[in-house]
């Protein structure tokens, strides 16, 4: 395909000529639309309306039956037509509504409907690359020392269990009182270390280096000795990483720029005049 | 009638963690840091026998509902998705302005939440979005035509008190077929933004019957494959309702429709989440035997009115087949929202409290309609709670007679007949015991003895109810309202002076031409709202659904505290605190097999077992403030069969005096406040054959700001020294002007004088409770 198609393609007011042309032809097939002409009623409605009536009556219905099935269908079908010559449709709020959302959605859906391409995905990853990036992560223990026990002293208490630890290279690791969610996490990002201690004491674990106990640490429920384990440091997600939480966004994005679009076209072709001020 | 405790309750404040760790999941890869799915479809963050906590807003409008599109345009389920999970910042109109197509101002969540629900009503659902929305002309002329007349009315519209030709408008355009497009939408939208394992979303509407001053409103969330959804959304709106307006049916048409449209077909599930029984004058949940002068056709000994017969006064008792379809459908109650809090107000515990004091004191907060008028006849805790001083709780300030301050319904029932006078009188501007949960609750414990089942059996979570589509935002601190440019000046939030200006000329700042001169409460009653908490196994549409409905939940004033609950035939071992807290699955485990988790429903008693066991544990928001208490609330019928409610306030607490924020800049002084709670505790009161029982978990923070004191002495440094005393408004030197709210005010014309108020709340948290059902 030439890059001068593709374009073509792509352009708003080319897949609104396309689906019209769609539109009118899937019209052509079910026979249902053109106006004037004799009407004739499609094949498919004559076999639900002939399903139907056998179910009901348990046998082949009449010629009759059949008709008398059809005849609300046909009667509707005679107004529409006469409504459409006549022009009722012109100026009837509802019927303008109606067509207006379809239209709209007919160019959102149209939009979303190809696939991304692999640069298409990297210039978004690009343009937020701190949403998708990963973060770091955590192998750690701690021990607690709850506000309650210990009130303002907790972080003194902390400190000085840490400090005997230090003096004494064989005294046995620091255990503090049992924390509800455990002491010992084997894998956990930022944002779940959050969740459980809260934003300070993630972000002080940042800034803490592995190997050893350290602290004491402040969080919500009082304070803590950690001892990281290894850290693996948070790095900018790759494509792979993250293809689809991308795909959905460059949906979304498609979805709402090909509204904007198609909306900014309609408006050039057709141009508003404003009534003379008097 | 306050009894022992026994064994004193056991306050387990070192939870121990048997040997397991949690939180670090399987070391599966995590994207941006969340749990994902592997390729068995598990969420890195799932543990075999353990459940997590998730924390979520059920209850959002954005400007496919018919009044938010008039408050803030800018917004669509997708963007309150977007704003809930951090991605992206909310557009909201300037403060000040009134032009809710421009943004003036953008905010972001404080933390993401894990699920949300969109909720947008289904009265014309989408309507003025697609129809206003597609010029700026277009929209000037819509907001010019519509979008003022809603929010001039909004205080009457919120009363259902519409004028004749507004309804009419209202029945007609409802008919149109827009919602069906908008549902559409909005349910693309909601998968669009779903991350399986990082963030859930969930497909709903609200039902907002608000006939004849009645608020009787349900949201309804969906779960199952998007395609197996209803196509549409069921209106309370109908083309009578203008000319006959009634909400009789209102109840049954949504359960009905559910069901067709739902129920019946193949993999659609859904639930209702019923909210503001506080504003619902008795209607929501209506009194056993109580025919409200309704002819009945039946009798109505022990069961209230059910079906009616349309645009008629005839009433049938409710069956037991509708009551089990209420309660198959009912299955989650909105604790607390914007609008007011729903578990108890102080002077509404009516013949329903068992306590020898006859209130409850943890009851004064955030409600909306108080019954406390400063009478000598008002009910027990008023005179206790409202004594005059700036520290008293919020609703001890309320002025706007009619709408904050009410009498109490002397008689309850459907179609506005509610009333306070010997007949009813259907002004509705009432309230009753039975508008808050836990009276409501015992009630249907009477019914279950008539009808065999209790249709009103709901489990508890809470939500926001914004109509800025900024779920999940229920922060104190800068708080500025959640209906756009209704109410973001602080003239509205904190309430102003008024008149009835019948002629046009009449003017609040001259109390001589300015007839029945008064202070409107307006926004001041409100407040940001809570979250909905679950333990689920992981996080998706599914899990999350169905901790909802299983009540396996409970919901919050707005912080991240965790509870949860369990009851047993069995004594409980200490260890239950850390365990319970762990998220381990205790039932699943077999461990406790007389035993049933919150929202579940005890085994069969078995042979020879005594009074059952509660216990309770609860952590504090790790970036909140410290618990102050953990109460226990037991509902039951006493030897005659009567509705009770026993409050255990304190079953464990703090051991340190509790003290106010600082009145400088609102800081807590943390002490020793424990960070965790727990309780045991054996009902020792319970009496077998007698029916029905629940308990449930209600766990508070020490006191901190209510965001009106945040914006009063934080924010803004206001002096209500400075009230000019000719009309008890601040001079326009003062640069004060619309903080007349901030003020308790006294005196009259010539001699006004203020005082500052210092409201502070505890915030607090809900557990589903443990029922049990009596063969």
């Amino acid at each position: 395909m030439t890059r001068a198609l593709k374009r073509l393609l792509r352009e708003p007011l080319t897949g609104f000529l396309l689906l019209g042309a769609l539109l009118f032809a899937l019209d052509a097939r079910t026979g249902e639309a053109p106006s004037g002409g004799a009407i004739e009623v499609p094949p498919a409605r004559v076999a639900a309306a002939r399903e139907r009536l056998q179910q009901q009556l348990g046998r082949e219905p009449t010629g009759a039956e059949l008709g008398a099935q059809l005849d609300g269908w046909l009667e509707q079908e005679l107004l529409y037509r006469a409504a459409l010559d006549l022009g009722l449709a012109e100026g009837d709020p509802i019927i303008r509504r109606r067509l207006a959302q379809k239209m709209g959605l007919l160019l959102e859906q149209r939009a979303a409907d190809r696939e991304p391409t692999d640069t298409e995905l990297r210039e978004l990853l690009a343009e937020q690359p701190e949403r998708y990036a990963e973060p770091t992560r955590y192998r750690f223990e701690h021990a607690y020392y709850p506000r309650e026990e210990h009130g303002a002293a907790a972080a003194r208490v902390a400190a000085d269990a840490l400090a005997r630890l230090r003096n004494s290279p064989d005294a046995p690791p620091p255990t503090g009182t049992p924390f509800f969610a455990g002491q010992r996490f084997d894998d956990l990002g930022t944002p779940q270390l959050r969740k459980i201690f809260g934003q300070d004491f993630a972000a002080e674990l940042a800034a803490l280096p592995a190997g050893d106990w350290q602290g004491p640490v402040a969080s919500g429920y009082g304070a803590h000795l950690v001892r990281i384990i290894e850290r693996v440091p948070g790095r900018p997600a790759t494509l792979e990483d993250v293809r689809s939480e991308l795909v959905s966004e460059w949906r979304e994005q498609v979805r709402r720029q090909a509204r904007r679009d198609a909306l900014a076209e309609l408006r050039e072709r057709y141009p508003l005049r404003l009534p003379d001020s008097p | 009638m306050m009894r022992h405790l026994y064994p004193l309750p056991v306050i387990a404040l070192a939870l121990l963690l048997a040997g397991c760790d949690a939180g670090g999941g399987r070391g599966a890869p995590v994207a941006g840091g969340s749990p994902t799915p592997g390729p068995d479809g598990h969420c890195s963050d799932g543990r075999a026998g353990f459940k997590n906590v998730y924390f979520g807003d059920l209850h959002t409008h954005t400007s496919f509902s018919l009044d938010a599109y008039f408050f803030n345009a800018m917004t669509d389920p997708a963007a309150a998705h977007r704003y809930a999970r951090g991605l992206d910042a909310l557009p909201l109109p300037a403060i000040g302005s009134e032009d809710v197509f421009t943004k003036g101002r953008e905010i972001r969540i404080d933390r993401p939440l894990d699920f949300n629900a969109v909720t947008d009503h289904a009265e014309f659902l989408g309507g003025f979005k697609l129809v206003c929305d597609n010029t700026g002309q277009t929209q000037q002329a819509c907001d010019q035509a519509i979008g003022q007349g809603i929010r001039d009315d909004i205080v009457a519209i919120a009363r259902g008190e519409v004028p004749f030709q507004t309804a009419l408008a209202q029945s007609i355009i409802n008919q149109s077929p827009t919602d069906m497009i908008a549902w559409a939408q909005t349910k693309a939208m909601n998968d669009d933004n779903y991350a399986p394992c990082e963030f859930t979303t969930l497909h709903g509407y609200e039902f907002s019957s608000n006939e004849l001053s009645q608020m009787f409103h349900r949201n309804v969330i969906f779960n199952g494959p998007t395609e197996a959804m209803p196509l549409d959304v069921l209106s309370s709106f109908k083309l009578t309702t203008a000319t006959h307006p009634e909400n009789g049916n209102d109840d049954w048409d949504l359960f009905d429709h559910l069901q067709q449209n739902c129920l019946n077909v193949p993999g659609c599930q859904a639930l209702t989440i019923p909210h503001n029984a506080n504003l619902s004058d008795g209607r929501m949940y209506l009194a056993a035997g109580e025919a409200a002068g309704m002819t009945v056709l039946g009798e109505l000994d022990g069961v209230p009115l059910g079906r009616k017969l349309e645009f008629s006064d005839v009433y049938f008792p409710m069956t037991a087949d509708d009551a089990r379809l209420r309660r198959e459908l009912d299955r989650s109650f909105e604790m607390t929202q914007h609008k007011g809090q729903s578990e108890c107000a102080i002077g509404l515990d009516g013949e329903y409290l068992a306590n020898d004091e006859g209130f409850d004191p943890a009851c004064g907060f955030e409600i909306n309609k108080s019954v406390c008028l400063g009478r000598a006849d008002d009910p027990p805790g008023c005179a206790e709670l409202c004594t005059g001083a700036p520290e008293d709780p919020n609703f001890c300030h309320h002025r706007t007679a009619g709408g904050n301050l009410v009498e109490r319904c002397a008689s309850t029932g459907p179609d506005g007949a509610s009333g306070t006078g010997e007949a009813a009188d259907g002004t509705g501007n009432c309230s009753h015991p039975l508008d808050y949960y836990r009276n409501a609750m015992a009630e249907g414990l009477k019914i279950k003895q008539t009808l065999g089942v209790n249709p009103y059996k709901v489990n508890i979570t809470a939500s926001l109810d914004t109509h800025n589509a900024d779920s999940g935002n229920a922060v104190e601190a800068g708080f500025k309202g959640h209906t756009g440019v209704l109410d973001d000046e602080p003239f509205e939030q904190l309430g102003f002076w008024a008149c009835d200006n019948a002629g046009g000329d009449e003017d609040p700042s001259d109390p001589a031409n300015c007839s029945n001169r008064q202070f409107l409460d307006f926004s001041r009653t409100l407040n940001p709202g809570g979250l909905a908490g679950v333990w689920a196994p992981q996080n998706t549409r599914d899990d999350i659904w169905q901790a909802i409905h299983r009540g396996e939940s409970f919901g919050t004033s707005g912080p991240r505290i965790r509870v949860r609950t369990l009851a047993s035939w069995d004594p409980l071992p200490n260890r239950i605190c850390s365990e319970l807290a762990s998220g381990r699955d205790l039932i699943a485990s077999g461990e406790f097999p007389n035993a049933a988790r919150m929202g579940g429903d005890l085994p069969p008693r078995p042979d020879g077992a005594g009074a059952p066991w509660f216990a309770a544990v609860a952590i504090q928001d790790p970036e909140g403030y410290p618990l102050q208490s953990l109460d226990i609330i037991r509902g039951y019928l006493d030897g005659e069969g009567a509705p009770k409610v026993e409050v255990i306030n304190g079953a464990a607490q703090t051991a340190q005096a509790v003290t106010l924020p600082s009145r400088q800049d609102c800081s807590v002084q943390t002490g020793a406040h424990p960070a965790t709670l727990c309780a045991v505790w054996q009902d020792q009161d319970f009496v077998a054959g007698r029916g029905d029982s629940f308990w449930y978990a209600r766990v508070r923070e020490i006191p901190s700001c209510r965001w009106s004191t945040y914006n009063c002495h934080v924010e803004n440094d206001v002096d209500c020294g400075l009230l000019d005393p000719a009309n008890g408004l601040f001079p326009e030197e003062s640069g004060l002007q619309g903080f007349e709210g901030c003020c308790i005010t006294r005196g009259e014309p010539g001699s006004f004088s203020g005082e500052n108020h210092f409201h502070s709340i505890e915030e607090r948290a809900w557990a589903s409770p443990v029922w049990y059902s009596a063969p």
